[in-house]
């Protein structure tokens, strides 16, 4: 009980019954806006109802009955459970490329802003494996990348850093570009 | 001292009235007593006991040295012609009549050689493409040959890879599904394979489209891609770009079409699009003529994971300038073979840049040619009928039904097994089998279909009784229909009756002879037509030559007889020969070989085995001759300048490769193989004290000079002085067969190289040491001033040519060495085969219609 209750705070429900917000990691420059709204398209008994890049945030519209296999209304499922469902599905059509995370309970004063200028950048795939690589931290509630290879994160300040981000990159054998 | 020989003869058992006697007497025994013993020859102790192999094979080379004229020596009183004659005539017939007597020179009892065992499988069963040879133990040689009877002994633990071999063959054979296996098409990209996805993201390979650079994903510049698994995830490989590779395979690196493997073994239609350009930076441009695409079949080991797979060539094809060609080829795939790619015509490079290894800017800072390959489409298998002509020869028109006894037979749960293949197997739910309602009246109406077809002639009704004897024993210890009928098929493989060439004492019968002349072009076993018409010589040497199965005679022959299969024996030093590759040993291979074909098709004379006016070249090839207006991989007939040294086997670059060690050249190999291989003199072998010539590997000293130094020997003159001037000669060439004028040397001191024809991508680091000097002079005093006036001296002489290639031809087709009483027969086939021209594919007629060929 006290875990639903926790996961009702973090996942806010729309006010229709069928509908769920979530964060989401994968935006890593508005092309794939795009890519999301094709890939949710393929994604059975789920609509894209809602997208906002600049948080990071997706809503989805669904008939929870014919989402959920073997649905029954006496045991309704749980949020948990429909997250998770969504989750799967989303994964599939996607290629892994988009997950969902609970939303953000961190008041935006509270973000810090980093930017980190990387070599180089040019292709869609080198953008989203550097964004992913730093957008999967503990700690980075948000980033983007362009195609000028700079990385924009919006971290916890309590739990990463810049040097934390630079590490991973460098790790992830991402060149960065020094002053 | 001197002393009567007869006397001596007399107390060995010669009979003094003989005409050597008085002969060795007057001519011979001044240097071959018991006390001089020249050439380890003592005359005076010398027995006539030919029935002592060893003891036979002095008498025969004192026929010989005398008849040759080369004994007495020069400098000795010649004997008058009439007494020489008088000798070699009672010596003939003597060692004739011994050879008689002792039965010697009937081909022994042999069985199949591991490509013989192949091909009779693959053309027994229709299964073109099995893969048996590697599972055997390798054969021996003799006489030059692995078919020899002498050479062909057998073990358990060969009897132990037959019953593995048969197993293999019989699981591949019989069909376990109603129906066939569901043909598919395939389309591959290189893109999406383990391997190209590192080399595209480093550098050494490039998406396109539309014969553009791919804009979703831009080469690799200063800074390489990152993470692979993110590009993989979009799905940046998964769209079917062209990939252009700048990167030649390598230990560490090969190009493998992984997403597929096959499941079912098979034939399958492969067709493959690939072409070329010319990379600048960024920009692509017209290549600089049409580049070689190799296309591969490669077996993987177990997941496949890794590289270095064990792989052979299926071909190279073209890749022109800015436009695709597609090619299709029909191909056999064993279980988990799948194709590789490599682009052979270009140099090692390197475009992967790690710290300051490799090239910098990585592609968008190289300029040099690039293949592209657009696609592989793989379509199979392919089955015209079901159940497949392999399942038909072992169970007739028996139905398939689904097996419902106590104890089926064994079935193996297939699956895909190699990592990242796409393809998977149909599924199997029930077990299916061969029914029979009278399983002993149909096991043999079964064997005496497919016993006579194994075996290669008739089969009793009382051996196939054995047979069915032991099916009938099977099926009453509880084993099905199948499993029974499997247990004597393979009894039947691994029998005598299959392993061996059975061949009756004297005369050959109808079955042994069409055994022994498809054994002899098709390395394999005789078809109905020519079991039903043996004796239809011309006509069935004709066809027999025409089919293309004669290829493996092609290849096993010159496998042997020019050493090919030596070809990959040692790799050129880098250092010294950088320009040498894969692609260009494979060329040299093929240019032999299609020579020797050519030599045949067009009936051409002896004297084109060492000298002529074509040669069989593709651009490699052509290059690396210095000879232009070559363009791709195919290898064609090409007329030489006529300045041009080339032509004939002795300067083609297999042959001259095969005679070096990788490094150094040296005239005493070269020259004991012209006189063993080409001219049927070997040379003895050498003394045991005496210590080997060896070359001075930094490229200061000549070989020449070395072996000066080794000729002042008196023992090691006379012998050289027959070995060594066509090795001189061949000196014009290097280890990989190209002209020198000047030997490459890696001596600090040499002279910087030109770079000739080599690649400008290869950089080059020998010098030019001392010049080569190729002139010579032959035993008999005549001189020659190089490789062309050697060639021209040898050349004139076509009979002994033509006669070396008849015995090597013979002693091949007839699995024995030729004996002494086997001249005549041989002088007989060299005679005649002159008579009507001297053309090669006279002499293989007259071979076969030999008594040497006819009997055993």
């Amino acid at each position: 009980m006290k875990h639903l209750l926790l996961l009702s705070s973090l996942i806010a429900l729309h006010l229709h019954a069928d509908e769920s917000k979530h964060r989401i990691i994968g935006l890593s420059e508005p092309s794939r806006e795009q890519d999301l709204r094709e890939q949710v398209k393929t994604m059975p008994e789920v609509e894209l109802a809602a997208l906002n890049f600049n948080t990071a945030e997706v809503t989805f519209r669904y008939d929870v009955a014919k989402l959920i296999p073997n649905y029954n209304p006496k045991h309704p499922p749980k949020t948990e459970a429909i997250t998770r469902h969504l989750e799967d599905l989303l994964r599939a059509a996607s290629n892994g490329t988009f997950t969902l995370q609970p939303l953000s309970t961190l008041p935006a004063d509270k973000l810090q802003k980093l930017e980190i200028q990387c070599g180089l950048l040019d292709c869609k795939g080198c953008r989203y494996g550097a964004y992913i690589t730093i957008a999967k931290l503990d700690g980075v509630e948000r980033a983007t990348v362009n195609e000028s290879a700079l990385l924009t994160a919006w971290i916890d300040p309590t739990k990463t850093n810049r040097e934390d981000l630079e590490a991973a990159l460098k790790k992830g054998r991402v060149e960065l570009k020094t002053p | 001292m001197i002393k009567p020989l007869a006397f001596a003869l007399l107390a060995c058992g010669l009979h003094a009235a003989e005409p050597t006697a008085a002969f060795f007497d007057t001519h011979c025994i001044d240097c071959h007593d018991a006390d001089t013993h020249k050439g380890n020859l003592d005359l005076s102790a010398l027995k006539q006991n030919f029935s002592d192999a060893e003891n036979f094979a002095k008498w025969v080379k004192i026929h010989d040295l005398i008849e040759s004229g080369e004994m007495p020596p020069k400098k000795k009183t010649r004997p008058p012609a009439a007494d020489v004659s008088a000798v070699t005539r009672w010596l003939n017939t003597t060692l004739i009549k011994a050879e008689h007597l002792d039965a010697a020179g009937r081909t022994g009892v042999r069985r199949l050689t591991r490509s013989e065992y192949e091909n009779t499988v693959r053309d027994l069963f229709d299964l073109p493409g099995i893969a048996l040879q590697a599972g055997l133990p390798a054969d021996g040689s003799a006489h030059g040959f692995d078919n020899n009877s002498d050479a062909l002994d057998i073990s358990h633990v060969n009897l132990a890879r037959y019953i593995e071999a048969a197993d293999k063959t019989l699981d591949m054979a019989i069909a376990t599904r109603p129906t066939a296996p569901g043909s598919a098409i395939v389309r591959l990209s290189l893109a999406r394979n383990y391997e190209p996805d590192i080399m595209l993201m480093q550098g050494d390979a490039i998406l396109l489209r539309d014969k553009k650079i791919d804009p979703v994903f831009p080469p690799a510049g200063e800074y390489g891609h990152v993470n692979q698994g993110a590009h993989e995830q979009l799905g940046i490989f998964d769209r079917m770009s062209s990939v252009g590779v700048f990167r030649h395979e390598d230990e560490s690196w090969n190009a493998y079409f992984r997403h597929f493997a096959a499941l079912y073994p098979g034939r399958y239609r492969v067709r493959a699009s690939f072409w070329s350009f010319q990379w600048d930076q960024g920009k692509i441009l017209p290549s600089r003529g049409t580049e070689a695409a190799r296309l591969s079949v490669v077996q993987f080991n177990d997941n496949g994971r890794g590289g270095q797979h064990p792989s052979y060539v299926l071909g190279y094809y073209d890749a022109p300038s800015l436009e695709s060609k597609i090619h299709s080829l029909d191909v056999w795939l064993n279980f988990k073979e799948s194709l590789g790619f490599n682009v052979a015509s270009l140099a090692h490079v390197m475009l992967y840049r790690v710290g300051t290894w490799g090239q910098k800017d990585r592609t968008m800072g190289f300029t040099g040619p690039c293949i592209a390959n657009d696609w592989v489409e793989i379509e199979g298998p392919l089955n015209d009928v079901w159940p497949p002509s392999s399942h038909t020869l072992l169970f007739g028109d028996l139905p398939l039904t689904e097996f419902k006894g106590a104890r089926p037979p064994v079935r193996k749960l297939l699956k895909q097994e190699v990592i990242g293949a796409k393809n998977k197997p149909e599924p199997d739910k029930d077990i299916w089998t061969v029914e029979a309602k009278e399983p002993l009246a149909a096991a043999d109406r079964l064997l005496a279909h497919f016993l006579p077809k194994a075996f290669r002639r008739p089969v009793g009704a009382e051996v196939r009784q054995q047979y069915v004897a032991q099916v009938d024993a099977r099926l009453k210890a509880g084993d099905c229909f199948e499993t029974a009928m499997r247990w004597v098929y393979r009894a039947a493989l691994c029998s005598p009756d299959f392993l061996y060439h059975i061949e009756p004492a004297d005369k050959l019968d109808d079955q042994a002879l069409a055994a022994r002349l498809s054994y002899f072009l098709w390395n394999s076993a005789p078809d109905a037509e020519l079991l039903q018409h043996p004796r239809d010589f011309h006509t069935q040497v004709e066809r027999l030559l025409k089919d293309p199965k004669s290829q493996r005679f092609i290849d096993d022959f010159l496998g042997q007889w020019l050493k090919l299969r030596a070809i990959g024996a040692n790799d050129p030093d880098k250092k010294l020969y950088p320009e040498f590759s894969p692609y260009m040993q494979d060329s040299m291979v093929a240019e032999t070989r299609a020579y020797f074909r050519e030599l045949i098709e067009q009936n051409l004379d002896a004297g084109n085995l060492v000298q002529s006016d074509f040669a069989m070249l593709n651009e490699k090839l052509a290059v690396h001759y210095g000879i232009s207006g070559v363009s791709g991989p195919a290898i064609r007939r090409v007329a030489l300048p006529k300045d041009c040294a080339r032509g004939g086997f002795l300067t083609q670059a297999a042959v001259l490769k095969v005679t070096a060690n990788g490094t150094t050249t040296s005239p005493v190999v070269r020259g004991a193989f012209v006189m063993a291989r080409l001219l049927g003199k070997p040379p003895e072998p050498p003394p045991p004290n005496i210590p080997a010539v060896e070359p001075d590997v930094q490229g200061a000293t000549t070989i020449r000079e070395l072996l000066d130094k080794h000729r002042a020997d008196a023992s090691c003159a006379s012998c050289h002085a027959k070995i060594d001037p066509p090795g001189f000669a061949m000196e014009s060439y290097d280890v990989i067969g190209g002209f020198r004028d000047r030997y490459r040397s890696l001596h600090e001191k040499g002279d910087p190289a030109p770079r000739g024809s080599i690649d400008p991508k290869i950089p080059i680091s020998f010098k030019l040491g001392p010049k080569v000097d190729a002139s010579g002079q032959f035993a008999d005093e005549r001189k020659f001033n190089g490789i062309a006036d050697f060639k021209t001296m040898l050349a004139a002489d076509k009979h002994t040519l033509l006669h070396n290639l008849a015995q090597q031809l013979v002693i091949y087709a007839t699995g024995r060495d030729i004996a002494f009483s086997d001249r005549a027969d041989l002088n007989d086939i060299v005679a005649r085969t002159e008579k009507q021209g001297g053309g090669i594919r006279t002499l293989l007629h007259e071979i076969i219609l030999s008594p040497l060929f006819q009997t055993r």
